[in-house]
């Protein structure tokens, strides 16, 4: 028994050096000596400790899937590769409000330790493989985002952003216990192997109960992804809050929440052999078709229209949610390798421009979309890097938006190919094809007008210049590295996510 | 000889690139260095095309008579295959030249190769590319403002048109047709007149929303199984490979292959049409090998009418099961992927109901945009069209032609009657490309198939000798318009008038020059609408004859315009000074060159780009019953 | 009472706390109506601990954690609450009307 746990705890080691971190901040503020000290390094090295050892232990979990902690967690490469992914986000964030001064030295160690506490639930919810781990971890992830939304106390958009976020989040997540509820009144398990187990063996079991506790489940999920009809905190969360929190709600939080969603999925509908499975994957890929397209459509039309940036790019993120929703139709192992990709491609392009965006925020003190004008001519090096990572967001090649768009597209159409002489499946597939391609060019229409903003634009007289130390050109120019390079090396990073991928394979066992 | 062509052809690709961003290194300061090193940049791709040119003539074999599709060389499938089967030799063989073909692989896990190629479809329009390059950089000069960026855009634009036009991988071919979107952008948006936004933001979202089609068509084709269309011993190979990788993959999974190679689609789409029009039996395999050789593989059709589409050593049967599965045989698909591209490309000819971009674009572009946008870009459209959307779908091409070709005439007279009522210079240059322009898709629509096949070869030949011809009229107009432009300040026709007195050289030059747009004998322009009227009065009478009469309005308003320009007095302009020696040497370039293809059409072009083009036309016409 | 009865009360308290968000317009309201959606979520794992001989000590456990994480949910929503009251001198959720669009 106590093998096992330390077997586990090493599995969890990354986590548990986070949890660490957390505890030994909020302890360092009892002495005088420290209390004044920039927390943000230590935190740096602390994430790319824990970075270092999930990287390390990539090859051996990626090979061999276990469940750890009675079940509760399921160690896997897929659950290890977003582990990562969110490592990264954290770190990059972290960075980012090194080099925007937010947080100073008087409230970073609440900062950071709001920050990983919220990392740590998310990567959590990434390897959850019970309902009951998926709330405990979706909360420990939200509690901190609410309180991260509020940051500065004294805004009044921040407070109203962090009451609305707090409010519908916690109705959503209420909503997503009763559901939890609900589904193991049915299975009299939590588990997701159970789950499974009683939809395709104990089928006598199921009735409406079940349905309707996992379409809640759904519900608390697409709130936490921002689907539409859920998505209306997003746009307001975001624009109140920091740009570097904003930054980090819609690449980290998203990703875990698209991860644990396949995961959810999956277990729900199965393996593709299974019996049955395939009435329950043609109705899940409808469902998920219509919601992925309404919240793409939506997300890009309603981005056309606004003035602020951080608004702006919280629709950009809606409508890139329901991209990857898309990508979820086939609803089977290797199709979650696309969504991989499209994460971490998506990465350095978002918090990249976040990072951007606050820069730009400290030294104009907005962030409308007029601050932009002219900045081709001021600031040069944070225009182009921005444009790159605006370009990469709407998927233009040879930058990564383009080989992860494509991949999606692929999967999508891959549903309707596969399924033999469904002709209503294929006209579907095809019109949702269609409907996702018009997206990217509605979607040309604001992250060029964000281009053109830059470069096309005068600048106002009295726009200061924007000055980037050695070290910050360098973060930028490792971001804009990676958004070109992840567009060309397609094989070696297709190989990852594959393998990652893959090792979804049988949840059940 | 394969590195030769791989690396002669990358080099051309991304010559201008590199210089480009070589650019974007130099001082800023050093303004004429600048200006001389894009100038050394697209005159170096230049001397490249044409090296490229050189190989591609050596190759062929043009003294055996008319080319069809006995003539392997000028043919880009038969030369495909070639390399593929030589590569496929323990010892590779003897060879008499280049292949002018080469494919790398790029992304394994989808099949995607960087596969590039040129025939006599491609090359003209490569070496037009080049050479409308050179001059619009010379034209260039004028620009002031921040020229590193200038000339950056302007060579990646070059090597991004390069690349569509060497390109025979479909994802290769879409990468480098983005590539072009933003360095245009940049340079209508930055460079542009008064509605530059406007006008760049307008051009981007249509091309987009061309270019999407194009990918949903490209990811229906990547689904299509493609094993069939390659040799046995290859398909061999690769599931032995991948069934090493892993054990437990069904054996019909790991014989399955995925391409987005044009050339193995193209045979897709032929084998379609085949099994659509009911003549299932006349498809074949190619020849098997003998022992250690493997015979050449001749596109011709077998005496008893039988065509060789699949590959070496596959069983017609087996083939003919799968397909029954297969939905891109089916007519539906075939109609939904032509539309999707042939609506994907005519964006960019542009075809009428999609061309509201084009005159925007050309009124706010700078002058040597405006010639690159006219001159190349346009042809891209073009050349998709009959590289891709008919090769690859060539049932629904033929089911459509009919409507094709009528929207071609309409475009002809539609883009004329509207320039009879510009008054803006460059609208008017615009609309008269969206008129010539028609002739092209006149000239692909009309497939009168069968035995007459002859008819559309001509009409295809005039189609492409139009789209050079029309590059090089189209580009010489718009520095026309620069020149008179950058000393009006304006492009008003009815406040423009008595240049010929200031400006007698120009004058002569321009009027010689308008001829070849109005298609005058002698100079470039005629060649390519005659053959197009040639063979589109096969197949219908009354939509050539409209085509003919409405040259009629072409030469009336390029005379009325040139004549609003150049005669009468007018006190403004009579302190013009004539052309300076750099306008004088791109005019008298775009002018030679407009005269030596109007009188030696067969020497400078044809002898080399007939071969290929009519072997285009001959293959799909056998298609039909 | 059989688990339905249970199930049935724990419904009725859901759609209570449903009622109670979607109606009341003052934010401690509202977080009330959130405590008894968790209270009904609550009530039907204690009751499936009851009847359900597999899920008897996962169900507890279940209860159990919900009802410290409520706690931790009460805290925070509470202090964001009160922030808000400091910057806008309401708790009236309507007055939150500065984001839109």
């Amino acid at each position: 028994m106590f093998s096992n746990l330390l077997r586990d705890c090493q599995l969890a080691l990354p986590e548990l050096i986070l949890s660490g971190a957390i505890i030994l901040f909020l302890l360092a503020r009892l002495f005088s000596t420290v209390r004044r000290l920039q927390i943000v390094v230590p935190a740096v090295i602390g994430v790319a400790i824990a970075l270092g050892i999930s990287i390390d232990s990539w090859s051996e979990i990626a090979s061999r899937s276990q469940l750890a902690f009675g079940g509760l967690l399921r160690f896997d490469g897929f659950g290890l590769f977003t582990r990562i992914f969110l490592l990264l986000a954290t770190m990059v964030t972290l960075l980012t409000g090194l080099m925007t001064g937010i947080p100073d030295r008087e409230d970073s160690a609440d900062y950071v330790t709001l920050l990983l506490g919220s990392t740590v639930g998310l990567m959590f919810l990434a390897s959850s493989h019970h309902l009951l781990m998926l709330f405990l971890s979706a909360e420990m992830a939200s509690l901190p985002a609410y309180a991260l939304t509020g940051f500065f106390k004294g805004k009044r958009k921040g407070s109203e952003a962090a009451l609305k976020y707090v409010v519908y989040g916690s109705a959503a997540s209420g909503v997503m216990l009763y559901g939890i509820s609900l589904v193991c009144a049915v299975t009299a398990s939590a588990s997701f192997s159970e789950l499974q187990r009683v939809i395709y063996i104990d089928r006598d079991n199921l009735n409406l109960n079940g349905l309707i506790g996992a379409v809640l489940i759904f519900v608390g999920l697409g709130f936490k992804l921002a689907i539409v009809p859920f998505h209306f905190w997003g746009p307001d969360a975001f624009e109140g809050a920091p740009a570097e929190v904003a930054g980090f709600l819609s690449v980290a939080s998203k990703g875990a929440a698209l991860a644990i969603t396949a995961r959810f999925l999956l277990a729900l509908v199965g393996p593709y052999s299974f019996e049955n499975a395939y009435i329950n994957m043609i109705v899940t890929g409808i469902v998920l078709g219509f919601t992925g397209t309404l919240t793409a459509t939506f997300g890009n039309l309603m981005a056309l229209k606004q003035t602020n940036l951080k608004r702006l790019l919280a629709y950009s993120t809606i409508a890139h949610a329901g991209i990857m929703l898309l990508a979820m139709i086939p609803l089977q192992n290797r199709a979650m390798a696309p969504i991989l990709y499209y994460l971490i491609g998506y990465l350095p392009a978002n918090l990249g421009i976040f990072a951007a965006i606050a820069l730009i925020r400290n030294h104009m003190n907005s962030e409308a979309i007029s601050t932009l004008a002219g900045l081709g001519t001021r600031s040069p090096a944070i225009a182009a890097a921005l444009t790159f990572f605006l370009l990469s967001l709407l998927g233009l090649p040879p930058l990564v938006g383009f080989i992860t768009k494509f991949q999606i597209f692929v999967s999508i159409y891959e549903m309707g190919a596969l399924t033999g002489g469904l002709d209503l499946l294929k006209i579907i597939s095809i019109s949702v094809l269609v409907i996702a391609g018009l997206n990217t060019a509605i979607g040309a229409g604001y992250y060029l007008k964000l281009i053109k903003y830059m470069y096309l634009h005068e600048s106002p007289p009295e726009a200061p210049k924007i000055p980037l130390h050695l070290g910050y050109q360098i973060f930028f120019a490792i971001l804009v590295g990676t958004v070109v390079g992840l567009g060309i090396m397609i094989d070696p990073v297709t190989k990852l996510t594959r393998l990652a991928a893959n090792s979804l394979e049988v949840i059940w066992k | 000889m394969y590195e030769h062509d791989l690396i002669l052809m990358s080099a051309l690709i991304f010559a201008p690139a590199a210089f480009g961003l070589g650019c974007l290194l130099l001082p800023k300061s050093w303004l004429e260095f600048t200006r001389w090193f894009a100038l050394t940049g697209s005159v170096v791709t230049l001397i490249l095309s044409l090296i490229l040119l050189v190989d591609y003539y050596n190759r062929l074999d043009f003294h055996r008579g008319p080319k069809t599709l006995n003539d392997h060389s000028s043919l880009l499938e038969a030369r495909v295959d070639e390399a593929a089967r030589r590569a496929s030799l323990e010892l590779p063989g003897s060879r008499e030249g280049y292949d002018c073909y080469a494919s790398v692989p790029w992304v394994e896990k989808f099949n995607i190769n960087y596969e590039i190629g040129v025939d006599g479809l491609s090359l003209p329009l490569i070496v037009l590319t080049t050479i409308i390059f050179v001059v619009s950089v010379l034209a260039s000069w004028s620009i002031q403002e921040n020229i590193r960026v200038y000339f950056a855009f302007l060579l990646i634009l070059e090597t991004g048109v390069l690349g569509v036009f060497h390109a025979l991988d479909l994802f290769l071919f879409y990468v480098f047709y983005e590539v072009m979107l933003i360095p245009m952008y940049f340079l209508i948006g930055l460079w542009g007149g008064a509605r530059r936004k406007y006008a760049a933001m307008k051009f981007v979202i249509y091309t987009l929303v061309g270019s999407v089609l194009l990918l949903v068509a490209i990811i229906l084709l990547s689904f299509v199984e493609v094993r069939d269309y390659f040799d046995k011993s290859m398909v061999d190979t690769t599931a032995a490979i991948r069934k090493r990788e892993s054990p437990n993959l069904v054996e019909s999974d790991a014989r399955s292959m995925r391409t987005f190679s044009i050339p193995v689609l193209q045979r897709v789409g032929q084998v379609a049409m085949l099994e659509l029009t009911g003549q299932a039996h006349r498809i074949a395999a190619k020849p098997k090998s003998e022992g250690a050789r493997t015979p050449r593989w001749d596109p011709k059709p077998r005496p008893d009418g039988q065509i060789e589409l699949l590959g070496r050593e596959v069983s017609t049967g087996e083939a003919k099961s799968r397909r029954a599965d297969d939905p891109i045989y089916k007519s539906s698909y075939q109609y939904l992927i032509f539309i999707l591209l042939f609506v994907g490309f005519a964006i960019k000819v542009p075809l009428i109901p999609l061309h509201s971009w084009l005159p925007d674009a050309h009124v706010e572009a700078p002058t040597p945009i405006s010639m690159i946008l006219a001159g190349v870009l346009l042809k891209l459209g073009g050349y998709g069209i009959f590289r891709i959307a008919y090769p690859i779908c060539p049932y629904a091409a033929h089911e459509l032609s009919g409507w094709i070709a009528g929207l071609g005439a309409f475009a002809i007279i539609y883009g004329a009657l509207v320039c009879l009522g510009q008054t803006d210079f460059k609208r008017l240059l615009a609309y008269s490309s969206i008129s010539h322009m028609g002739y092209v898709i006149l000239g692909l629509g009309a497939w009168t198939g069968g035995g007459a096949w002859q008819y559309w070869a001509w009409a295809m030949n005039g189609a492409v000798y139009q789209m050079i011809a029309h590059g090089i009229t189209s580009a010489a107009m718009f520095f026309i318009v620069g020149v008179v432009y950058e000393r009006a300040h304006h492009r008003d026709l009815n406040g423009l008038g008595g240049l010929w007195a200031s400006m007698p050289f120009f004058g002569g030059v321009a009027l010689l020059l308008f001829f070849a747009s109005m298609g005058l004998p002698g100079l470039c322009g005629f060649v390519g609408e005659l053959l197009v009227v040639l063979g589109a009065w096969k197949f219908s009478p009354l939509l050539t004859i409209l085509a003919i009469l409405s040259t009629v309005l072409t030469a009336g308003y390029l005379l009325w315009a040139w004549q609003r320009v150049f005669l009468g007095t007018n006190p403004n302009t009579a302190h013009y000074p004539d052309l300076s020696l750099r306008e004088a040497i791109i005019l008298l370039t775009l002018l030679l060159l407009a005269i030596a293809l109007g009188v030696f059409p067969q020497t400078l072009v044809l002898n080399w780009s007939e071969g290929s083009i009519t072997g285009l036309a001959e293959s799909l016409s056998l298609l039909t019953r | 009472m059989t688990l339905t009865s249970f199930l049935l009360i724990g419904a009725f308290l859901f759609i209570c706390g449903l009622a109670c968000i979607s109606i009341r317009r003052n934010a401690l309201g509202i977080l009330m109506g959130v405590e008894l959606i968790l209270n009904a979520a609550n009530l039907n794992f204690v009751a499936c601990a009851r009847y359900l001989p597999n899920f008897a000590l996962e169900g507890q456990i279940f209860a159990l954690i919900v009802i410290v994480l409520a706690a931790g949910e009460a805290a925070i929503a509470l202090a964001i609450i009160l922030n808000f009251y400091n910057n806008h001198n309401t708790v009236d959720v309507d007055r939150a009307d500065e984001l839109k669009g």
